[in-house]
């Protein structure tokens, strides 16, 4: 076995001593469920990420592809791990072209960061093309009044969540309804396979249909298949016009049936979220949870052109006084941005408040969120479920002080993933204590194709250095 | 004619009537719309997924190639028996098995025509996004083979944006689900790959689709330009604007003038340019939208706007785009279409230089194309019977292909690989890309039976 100075001098030699590190601070940072990696290595290039894969290749040594670490509690135990293989340096935002509605960046570039850069970014056209030929001086259009894009997504843990790992994980948040999944809006990656080669898949265009299309096979691998380095990412012009309209209802039936009739609209809410009072209570200003326990709430997210936002406003507000709603609260510009910003932070807010949470990410077709949202009532939890979108997040809190707190979730899950599953879908568990793993169906059901996926990651890394054991069935 | 022994074995899985082997068939179903021609073993026409996996399973313990198959319009020679085998037909799969509006999903057999499915949900006012021109022909499973896109996509994205789950029957008749009705599923997404692979990795013989209330309001308008820069940057400026419209669809002088000559839409036949822009959606503020387009189409030097006042004024401006490739052939006999995709902003700089590479080799280009998303398709029209044209005509193909590769974009935007394109592969992918996509290919079908020879070189 390489000892840890030896891992360390290795990689210095391909790297340069600033990008490896193995002293106990940093090694204790890196930690994947309890299990420290022996050293950590910050490339600084796509290339480095290769020389250093490369070499874990030749010395056999398992590796963990680390973004912020925001993720990392999701999934089995590694059975091994040798390096974390941080993103931390590959900061760069490659190319944002907002005339064309892209934007490249490398993969530790944080979400946040690349959303301020692009809503300052003034809008470019090509304009005017006198001469096409001759490539074209890139021109600020005169007459434009629109100004600034931005990235359709809402990940959780926005303020940390790099963009490598957003698509690692296939991560997403309430605009899902609107806009998609990470799936949906990346168009290309460059990446680091385990052999250590890099490849790129994809590009600049909407449509590509050259070859197969092994960007989705990355997107949602949860670093079993290779290093994410450089996505590129579609992008949509700032709307107009942007807003919340929240409602409690003190009944849940009344919040569902509120829910069924923005659906059964004609109407384009970008979110219709569903929180239970303990979401309202930590997330809505404090007359949403009022008097406290037992309120349902209902956010709904606005976007798009002064008219169609104004019409949804006063339809929802309409459709809400019919189902009794006991509040009704409109935010605009900063109350509007506050509130979706802590909504994107619940997770570590959560995390902070509770060490010993459980938080599960159910799947279920999207007309069965009311009988999700049922079943969440009876529980200690902080619930947000994605209507329309058939999934959500629980976070179940452990009982007090109770010892034995965490073990009695275990059943708690067990019913959920029951439910899920007699309606076709199933959950996955993203956050649980390492001790609590081996009882929890981390992934949910085995998926009918696991033989198949077994055999992409045998073909793509057959001696199982990327984050082994980690992924669905133990890949 | 030597009949094999399985043939024997097929007709007992499918019924003696679901197979055909005569001289005539086996040549019918060596071609599809592209160029490439090759000729079938025998075409099966297997009537459920018990079927198909079992001819499949048969067909894996002989070794012999399977190629599935739509309804054969692909345009890149994705359905041609290139190295003989069992072409697996799927008409007879044509059953829309369950609309389910309360979660919005279409579950389909492969052989369900896009138009039946689009005309079927739209009683219910619902819509299924993908809107390939060929929809009155090509069927659910062909789109997604190729990941078709259509005018709308540059709003509501490609098929694989409305695939949720898809049942498969992998090379040796083993039988999986992916995905499902849920829109997130554990594990590696076998879906997304399955989605433009035009039927190497696998047969799929149901689908789980997503579908979309039809949008409150629509609006199209055609506009008219004595210049294709100008309507080229119309498009540019629009999207600067921050408006994404459902659609921006280009069409050049060449083009329209073999369209008014077969299904009259009205368009003039002097003009450079004519730009469908299509905006749909909530009926708030789409006026307000619309005099924007206006104004910038206006700065932009058009000549003309027209604005359909009904669905019917909306159906005729439309009927010319849908109508464009089968209308080309009354300029010429045969025409090769090209799928390169651009960054949108590079669309003008490349459009020229396509017309270009038509001077150069001789050879009439007529340009159709999904401006909206930087998607050409430049009709490279000829006639078989001139000696030396079809040499001409795929070289200029292929130089248009590396200009788009050069320009920032691909090879193919929604028309896929097939035959037709394997050697331009290298315009766009090293070696070390390709090798990735050989692994995937093994890990499905490690013998190399599913439609061999086709996407990846
Ligand atoms: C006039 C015309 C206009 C067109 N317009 C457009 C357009 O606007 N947009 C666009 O994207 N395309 C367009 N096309 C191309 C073509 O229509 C599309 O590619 C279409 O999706 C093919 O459908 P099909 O049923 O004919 O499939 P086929 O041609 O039969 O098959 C296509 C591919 O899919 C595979 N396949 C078929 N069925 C299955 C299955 N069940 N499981 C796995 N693989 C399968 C086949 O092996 C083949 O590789 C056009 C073609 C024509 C001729």
């Amino acid at each position: 076995m390489t000892s840890p100075s030896s891992i360390r001098s290795s990689l210095e030699s391909v790297l340069g001593p600033e990008a490896v590190r193995d002293d106990p601070e940093t090694v204790a940072a890196h930690a994947v469920d309890g299990v420290p990696p022996r050293a950590v290595a910050f490339p600084g290039s796509t290339n480095a990420v290769a020389e250093a894969v490369r070499l874990c290749q030749r010395k056999r040594l398992a590796v963990i592809p680390w973004g912020s670490g925001s993720k990392m509690a999701a999934g089995f135990p590694p059975e091994r791990f040798d390096l974390a293989l941080s993103t931390a340096r590959l900061q760069r935002i490659v190319d944002m072209d907002t005339a064309n509605l892209t934007v490249t960046a490398e993969a530790g570039v944080r979400f946040k960061t690349v959303q301020a850069a692009l809503s300052g970014e003034e809008n470019r056209c090509y304009l005017p093309l006198e001469d096409p030929v001759t490539p074209s001086q890139e021109e600020i259009c005169p007459e434009r009044e629109n100004r600034g894009c931005f990235i359709p997504m809402s990940p959780p843990h926005s303020r940390t969540a790099t963009l490598g790992g957003i698509v690692a994980a296939n991560s997403s948040g309430p605009t899902r309804l609107l806009h998609g999944l990470p799936r949906d809006l990346v168009l290309g990656v460059r990446y680091v396979t385990p052999a250590g080669e890099v490849v790129g898949m994809g590009g600049k265009t909407v449509k590509n249909v050259s070859g197969y299309d092994v960007t989705k096979l990355m997107i949602g691998s949860q670093g079993s298949l290779g290093v994410v380095c450089e996505i590129t990412l579609r992008l949509l012009p700032l709307p107009e016009r942007t807003g919340t309209e929240l409602f409690a209802f003190d009944r849940r039936e009344a919040a569902c049936r509120f829910v069924d009739r923005v659906f059964e609209s004609p109407l384009l809410p970008s979110a219709v979220e569903l929180l239970n009072h303990r979401a309202c209570a930590l997330l809505g200003p404090e007359e949403l949870d009022r008097p406290a326990g037992g309120t349902w709430g209902v956010a709904l997210a606005l976007e798009g052109v002064e008219e169609a936002v104004t019409r949804m406003r006063e339809t929802f507000g309409k459709m809400g006084e019919a189902r009794r709603a006991r509040v009704r609260l409109q935010l605009e510009g900063e109350a509007h941005a506050r509130f979706w910003e802590r909504y994107g932070h619940l997770e570590e807010t959560m995390e902070e408040a509770w060490p010993n949470l459980i938080t599960i990410h159910p799947v279920y077709p999207i007309s069965e969120y009311s009988g999700m949202a049922a079943r969440v009532d009876a529980l200690d939890a902080v619930c947000v479920l994605r209507a329309g979108s058939g999934t959500g997040r629980i976070h179940l809190l452990p009982p007090g002080a109770d010892p034995e707190g965490p073990e009695k979730l275990l059943p708690v899950v067990e019913r959920i993933l029951e439910a899920c599953v007699r309606t076709g879908g199933g959950l996955t568990v993203e956050r649980a204590a390492p001790a609590w793993k081996a009882r929890l169906p981390l992934w949910g059901p085995e998926p009918d194709a696991l033989a198949l996926m077994r055999r992409i990651k045998d073909q793509m890394d057959p001696d199982r250095l990327f984050s082994p054991g980690r992924f669905v069935g133990g890949i | 004619m030597d009949r094999k022994p399985w043939i024997e074995q097929i007709e007992e899985i499918v019924g003696p009537d679901h197979i055909l082997t005569s001289d005539m068939d086996r040549i019918l179903y060596g071609y599809d719309a592209s160029l490439a021609k090759g000729k079938a073993d025998a075409v099966v026409l297997p009537g459920d997924t018990d079927e198909v996996s079992r001819v499949m399973a048969l067909a894996h313990r002989e070794r012999i190639p399977v190629i599935a198959r739509g309804s054969g319009t692909n345009l890149s020679g994705g359905t041609v028996p290139a190295r003989g085998g069992v072409v697996i037909h799927l008409s007879r799969m044509n059953r829309i098995l369950e609309i389910d509006l309360p979660n919005r999903t279409a579950t389909v057999e492969p052989g369900v025509i896009t138009l039946d499915l689009q005309n079927r949900l739209l009683r219910d006012g619902f819509v299924y996004a993908p809107d390939p021109a060929s929809q009155k022909v090509s069927t659910l499973g062909g789109n997604l083979g190729e990941n078709s896109g259509g005018p709308h996509c540059l709003k509501y994205g490609v098929t694989t944006n409305h695939v949720l789950g898809a049942e498969v029957v992998l090379s040796d008749g083993t039988v999986m689900w992916t995905g499902g009705k849920t829109h997130d599923s554990a594990g590696y997404d076998l879906t997304g790959l399955l989605v433009g692979s035009e039927g190497t990795l696998g047969v799929v013989t149901c689908m789980i689709l997503r579908i979309l209330r039809a949008p409150e309001a629509v609006k199209t308008m055609l506009a008219v330009y004595d210049s294709i820069e100008d309507a080229g940057n119309t498009v540019s400026a629009v999207i600067a604007e921050g408006i994404v419209p459902a659609t921006l669809e280009m069409m050049d002088r060449v083009v329209m003038q073999a369209v008014e000559a077969s299904v009259q839409a009205g368009y003039p036949l002097d003009a450079a340019a004519v730009l469908i822009i299509e905006l749909d959606g909530m009926v708030d503020g789409m006026e307000r939208q619309a005099q924007k387009i206006q104004a910038i189409c206006r700065r932009h030097h058009v000549r003309e706007i027209r604005t359909a006042r009904d669905d019917a004024e909306r159906a005729k401006l439309w009927a010319g785009r849908k109508g464009a490739f089968g209308a080309i052939t009354r300029l010429k006999p045969s025409y090769m279409v090209g799928d390169g995709t651009v960054p949108r902003t590079r669309l003008p700089g490349v459009l020229k230089r396509v017309l270009e590479t038509g001077e150069k080799y001789g050879l009439l280009i007529g340009n159709v194309f999904h401006a909206g998303d930087g998607n050409l398709h430049p009709l490279i029209l000829f006639d078989e019977r001139v000696e030396g044209e079809l040499e001409r005509v795929k070289a200029a193909s292929s130089e248009i292909l590396k200009i788009c590769a050069e320009a920032g974009g691909t090879i193919s935007g929604e028309h896929g690989i097939g035959l037709e394109k394997l050697e331009e592969m290298h315009f766009v992918f090293s070696e070390g890309d390709l090798a990735v996509m050989r692994q995937v290919k093994k890990a499905f079908d490690p013998k190399g039976l599913l439609n061999p020879g086709k996407v990846v070189p």
